[in-house]
């Protein structure tokens, strides 16, 4: 801890939006009943597609695997509930694109059969083992991008890795999910901590959180005493809670352009991340629900929840008693990554944090007008790059000029749009820019 | 809350309702016509010193540039607006053209017929060629008030037609008109207001419509409109009137405060002509010299400039109380404008400071190689001229400044450098505007130079 | 006065016709010998630059042409016609073959298919699909921003209500459009191939039915008229381009969408709405 005092606790660039916290910081983690079905959808990590093993027609059991993985980078996905399975349908994904899901007709029983025991000696069992058990918990990055963890602590040999950091910043605006889990559940999320350092060999463990969360502040504080971890408080500043910005907030190493955490030797996992490790190695439980934020100003009952993964957005909204006046928008994620639905038929996955319903006085509208040079997006590029030059070459199709202007080095977290007066959908020119340069390295690659 | 409420089935959004888009959904609120209105308020002490200084005859300039260039804003962007504001001057003119072409007309079908025929000439032809002299002749001495007011009427008119239809357009759904957006996001304003600021008091109205339209349709709609001009709009209107028409630009009017004082040394530089001095009345009857005039004739003829330089001088150089612009003698009113705008995070202090600093530094190091000084010391510059004004306002505009903090500090440099090369060696007493107008123009290469490096990059050949 | 005027006139004549000489000359002078029939094929050439041969412009398939690198059927947009006169100015045989021109696979339009209506950004397909998928309720459907019609260098494609079609009179196969597609939804077909399936997509019939009213639903109506015409693939009926059907299997199908149809039909449709 000695090593990170008095040294600024933030990054260069980003914004201050409104953080509409308030709405559901307060209130505590409510369990969801039981809904009638779910749709789990297949693909819930960023890598290889899971392979279904489960038929129309088999009877499943609460965690039992129901997808297993078919490579390195994939997770086994597992029954949030038992009952029937009624199908593999098509449903909409939360980026739009339709995808496959398994629909199970639960039961009502909910009764549990997973195969994992329960390892309470985890201390000293390989590293291998827990690695193995992580994986076959379908463990993710719960923060949004929903890498699988098991390939996060699995480095190369040539990598030293001596810093683990949890991301607790949350700096979504809205999102309270992670917050109240470090005020419910800190225990799980330390221990869970504990678990992930142990596995690497590591002993360096940091908690970055932003200071609009001092009751979680306290709380971790207190508890972490115990475990050697630090509690390191963040300036309030999007986006915090970025891989790479956080690293730097807290060690102030620069994770090299176009590289991993691991080449600066940290590894971040989301706090809802460590606490599914700990329930998958302390008490056998696959990840099979998580905890999501409801809110938004037209939510009547904004707040937590835990839901199973596989709940519709349409049913997450019910239990949130529906909305008062007609939003503009439903999003996936907080308002700043987030993605627009144009379905509420859209399930909750690992990585879904929130659910936010916006109306239309919060909303922006893109107007697309010239881009007048100002220099705001400049100003507030955490990565440094130029967005108001690359939106241009964007939008004229110079995807070479965006390239040599370092465009695959965006992150799409949104800055530049926040702050452009004229409303240009930046985020959306550069995604455009990424995907066809991707496109363009494949197919060079291929050749 | 009665208990029918809590068993109905909650609301759900109707999910064709739904809107769509990319992330971020959420927005800070600032807007270009917030930014515009932003630097407006910045230009204001400077708009008022000017209004103090020369009164009306400054107002009617500040006015009539900012309504030509919002008039040829609106009718390049939507061509309704156009129409409605050429047609009676076509009209005008088309009259005027046809009176004296069928004057000319006549008298040379007369002169071919009394040649022809050694005969009287037809009375006819003659009387109705003598109406359409007549006709040209009132038409053509239509007094000036007139023809001023009536174009005011008409961009009047034509305003009131675009929101009308405008607002019928609203309703239909329809795309708005292009003319009001531009007017509502405040950049020709601006650039009109820039303009006036750049020019003397007393200025012609019809320098004002040339410079309008050099500044909106040449310097900027020709390029694409708002955002895309390599140069900054209200300075290739000066430097076009400038070269056009030199004259009118560089007759500087005193300021009431100067008329006032009227005995000291410092005054009596600036006027050639005692007598004419002694017998003014307004401001409006005589001209005056840019203290930089003074300073360069003086150079030229090698004298001292110590009555340049007293105290008295530098307390009005500050103040504002010489010949100039209306918008740059007021160093006092532009400094509080600078405020507002770093206030604002509108501008970053960096340029100003560098340009101006830069102009310090090379007017200091040519005064010192030398036996004597070339050209007054740097507070001289710095207070005179149009240095603070440009690198206040015309340096820092948005559209024409490179795009990182780097560049923008290699901008400034470069425009300082060019300024007191000019105003120390060029045949120009001033070089603000040249500069900036130069360094605009390299503003796609400073880019390219100084392109920032992302977070966390390595350079691939250090480490290999 | 007439003096002035008249020496002017006089003068620029003079200047003029000097100038005129020197040009001459300087043409005779500094001629650069090229092929004269490099020059010949490039005026028989359509001259639109499409690039569908796979140069950079018409230029450079007439010099690909004359020094033998390129075949004159290598131009998807020359007519039988042309391509012989070409040959014979090249002397080689024309090698002809069925001229393709391009088709849109899909039918629904803004009423007969679910749509978002408050899509907010760029106007452009490729940049729609980064949203949500795209705005329309149909994944596979056209999304209607027009990015084909943007790429044609013909004009061959109208935008009806949301909907691109192809003109068969005008398109003349440079396949520009196909890469413009992010769905890939515009193939090339033989142009006497009149009746298509304006409908791509694989997934359920229940399914396509629901969010579009002129969808394949894979009735195999059409199939059990003419097998060896139209091919199944899952619940989508394509038409086999190496056999094509007649258009009088509209009539025998009944196809109940109306999806299996010609573009002459669709156009009409779209039309009679106005």
């Amino acid at each position: 801890m000695s090593e990170n005092q008095g040294k600024r606790k933030y990054f260069r660039g980003g914004v201050h939006p409104h953080d509409g916290k308030a709405l559901s910081a307060k209130n505590s983690i409510n369990e969801a009943p039981l809904f009638d079905k779910y749709q789990v959808v297949l693909q819930q990590n960023i890598g290889a597609p899971p392979k279904a093993i489960v038929k129309k027609g088999d009877v499943v059991l609460k965690g039992q695997m129901i997808a297993e993985s078919t490579g390195f980078v994939c997770t086994p996905v597992h029954a949030p509930t038992s009952g029937v399975v009624s199908g593999i349908v098509e449903i909409p994904g939360a980026m739009g694109q339709s995808v496959k899901a398994i629909e199970i007709a639960s039961d009502g029983e909910d009764k549990w059969g997973s195969s994992l025991k329960p390892m309470k000696d985890w201390e000293q069992r390989d590293d291998s083992e827990i690695k193995q058990r992580i994986h076959d918990a379908g463990i993710v990055g719960m923060g949004g991008a929903a890498f699988p963890t098991h390939v996060k602590l699995s480095p190369p040999e040539n990598k030293n890795i001596d810093y683990l950091i949890l991301n607790g910043a949350e700096c979504e605006p809205y999102l309270t999910a992670d917050h109240r889990l470090m005020i419910e559940d800190p225990e799980r999320i330390l221990k869970g901590a504990l678990i992930i350092a142990n596995s690497l060999n590591i002993n360096k463990i940091a908690i970055g959180i932003e200071k609009n969360k001092p009751d979680a502040i306290k709380i971790l504080k207190k508890h972490s005493a115990d475990y050697g971890i630090s509690i390191v408080p963040l300036r309030m500043m999007y986006p915090q809670g970025a891989e790479k910005q956080l690293i730097y907030s807290v060690t102030k190493r620069k994770v090299p352009a176009g590289g991993l955490p691991m080449d600066c030797g940290c590894v971040v996992q989301n706090v809802a991340t460590a606490a599914a490790v700990y329930d998958a190695v302390v008490k056998g439980q696959p990840l099979i629900e998580r905890v999501t934020t409801i809110t938004g100003n037209s939510v009547v009952n904004p707040g937590n929840w835990r839901l199973k993964l596989g709940t519709t957005a349409l049913d997450a909204l019910k239990l949130a008693s529906g909305v008062k006046n007609n939003p503009a928008k439903i999003i996936m994620g907080g308002p700043m990554m987030g993605f627009a639905q144009k379905s509420l038929m859209v399930t909750i996955t690992k990585n879904s944090s929130g659910i936010l319903l916006l109306d239309k006085e919060d909303t922006s509208i893109y107007e697309s007008r010239q881009c007048i040079n100002c220099k705001g997006c400049v100003d507030v590029c955490p990565m440094n790059l130029t967005p108001s030059v690359l939106s241009k070459a964007a939008v004229k199709e110079n995807f070479d000029i965006a390239e040599r202007f370092n465009v695959m080095d965006c992150m799409e977290c949104g800055c530049c749009a926040y702050v452009c007066p004229s409303r240009r959908p930046m985020v959306q020119h550069l995604r455009l820019a990424k995907g066809k340069i991707l496109a363009k390295r494949r197919a060079q690659q291929n050749k | 809350m009665n208990v029918e409420n809590i068993e109905k089935e909650p609301l759900v959004p109707k999910e064709n309702q739904l809107m769509i888009s990319s992330s971020p959904h959420v927005h800070n609120g600032n807007s270009v016509p917030r930014i515009m209105g932003l630097v407006i308020l910045a230009l204001a002490p400077a708009i008022g010193a000017g209004v103090y200084f020369w009164g009306m005859s400054a107002l009617t300039v500040l006015l009539y540039c900012v309504i030509f260039c919002v008039a040829m804003e609106a009718s390049c962007l939507s061509w309704r607006f156009a129409k409605t504001l050429l047609a009676p001057f076509v009209i005008y003119g088309t009259l005027c053209v046809l009176t004296k072409a069928i004057f000319f007309i006549g008298r040379f079908i007369n002169m071919g017929y009394v040649s022809a025929t050694s005969k009287e000439p037809i009375a006819f032809i003659d009387s109705l060629s003598e109406m359409s002299q007549n006709l040209f002749t009132k038409l053509f001495s239509i007094p000036e008030v007139v023809v001023i007011i009536f174009s005011l009427v008409m961009i009047a008119l034509a305003l009131t037609l675009e929101i009308i239809k405008d607002k019928k357009d609203r309703l239909a759904n329809k795309e708005c008109s292009g003319a009001l957006i531009a007017i509502k996001d405040g950049s020709a304003i601006l650039t009109g207001l820039l303009l006036a600021m750049n020019l003397a008091a007393g200025t012609p109205w019809w320098i004002c419509l040339v410079g309008a339209f050099l500044a909106i349709v040449i310097g900027k709609q020709v390029f694409g409109g708002i955002g895309n001009n390599p140069f900054n709009p209200a300075l290739v209107a000066r430097v076009g009137l400038f070269i056009g028409f030199a004259s009118y630009l560089s007759t500087w009017r005193p300021t009431t405060l100067m008329l006032k004082t009227s005995d000291s040394i410092y005054n009596k530089l600036f006027f050639n002509n005692d007598t004419v001095y002694n017998s003014a009345k307004t401001v409006m009857d005589f001209t005056t010299a840019t203290p930089l005039a003074v300073a360069k004739e003086l150079a030229d003829k090698g004298a001292d400039f110590s009555p340049l330089t007293t105290k008295t001088a530098y307390l009005n150089y500050f103040l504002g109380n010489m010949g100039g612009c209306i918008g740059e003698t007021s160093a006092l009113a532009l400094l509080i404008g600078a405020v507002i705008l770093i206030w604002f995070k509108l501008i970053k202090w960096e340029v100003p400071v560098y340009f101006v600093g830069t102009v310090a530094v090379v007017v200091t190091l040519a005064n010192l190689f030398g036996n004597k000084p070339v050209t007054p010391n740097a507070l001289f510059h710095i207070l005179t001229g149009g240095l603070l004004l440009g690198a206040i306002f015309m340096a820092t505009d948005m559209v024409t400044s490179p795009s990182t903090k780097l560049g923008c500090i290699v901008f400034a440099i470069g425009c300082g450098l060019l300024t007191s090369v000019i105003r120390i060696w060029g045949g120009y007493p001033e070089g603000v505007s040249f500069s900036i107008l130069i360094m605009n123009a390299l503003v796609p290469m400073i880019n390219n130079f100084t392109a920032k490096k992302p977070f966390g990059y390595v350079n691939v050949k250090a480490e290999a | 006065m007439f003096e002035t005027i008249l020496f002017s006139i006089i003068l620029m004549a003079a200047v003029c016709l000097l100038l005129g000489v020197l040009i001459g000359f300087a043409v005779k002078i500094f001629a650069v010998q090229v092929d004269p029939r490099i020059e010949e094929i490039e005026e028989l050439l359509p001259g639109a630059n499409c690039g569908g041969c796979g140069k950079a412009g018409c230029s450079d398939f007439a010099k690909a042409l004359v020094a033998g690198e390129a075949m004159p059927s290598g131009c998807p947009v020359a007519g039988k016609a042309l391509l012989e006169e070409v040959a014979k100015v090249l002397g080689v045989d024309a090698e002809t073959g069925e001229k393709q021109i391009a088709l849109v696979r899909c039918g629904g339009d803004r009423s007969s298919s679910s749509r978002s209506e408050l899509y907010n950004g760029v106007n452009d397909c490729a940049s729609a699909m980064l949203i949500a998928g795209g705005p329309k309720g149909c994944s596979y459907g056209c999304l209607g921003f027009a990015s084909c019609a943007r790429a044609c260098p013909f004009n061959a494609i109208e935008m009806v209500d949301g909907l691109a079609i192809v003109h068969e009179d005008l398109c003349v196969g440079c396949g520009k459009c196909l890469t413009a597609c992010p769905r890939d939804l515009i193939i090339l077909r033989p142009q006497s191939a009149k009746v298509n399936v304006y409908c791509n997509s694989p997934a359920k019939g229940a399914q396509k039915r629901k969010i579009c009213s002129v969808a394949c639903i894979g009735c195999r109506k059409c199939f059990k008229v003419a097998e060896e015409n139209i091919e199944m693939k899952g619940f989508l009926a394509t038409v086999n381009y190496d056999n094509p059907p007649q258009e009088d299997i509209i009539e025998e199908a009944k196809c109940p969408t109306g999806c299996l149809s010609t573009t002459t039909t669709l156009l009409k449709k779209f039309h009679s709405h106005d």
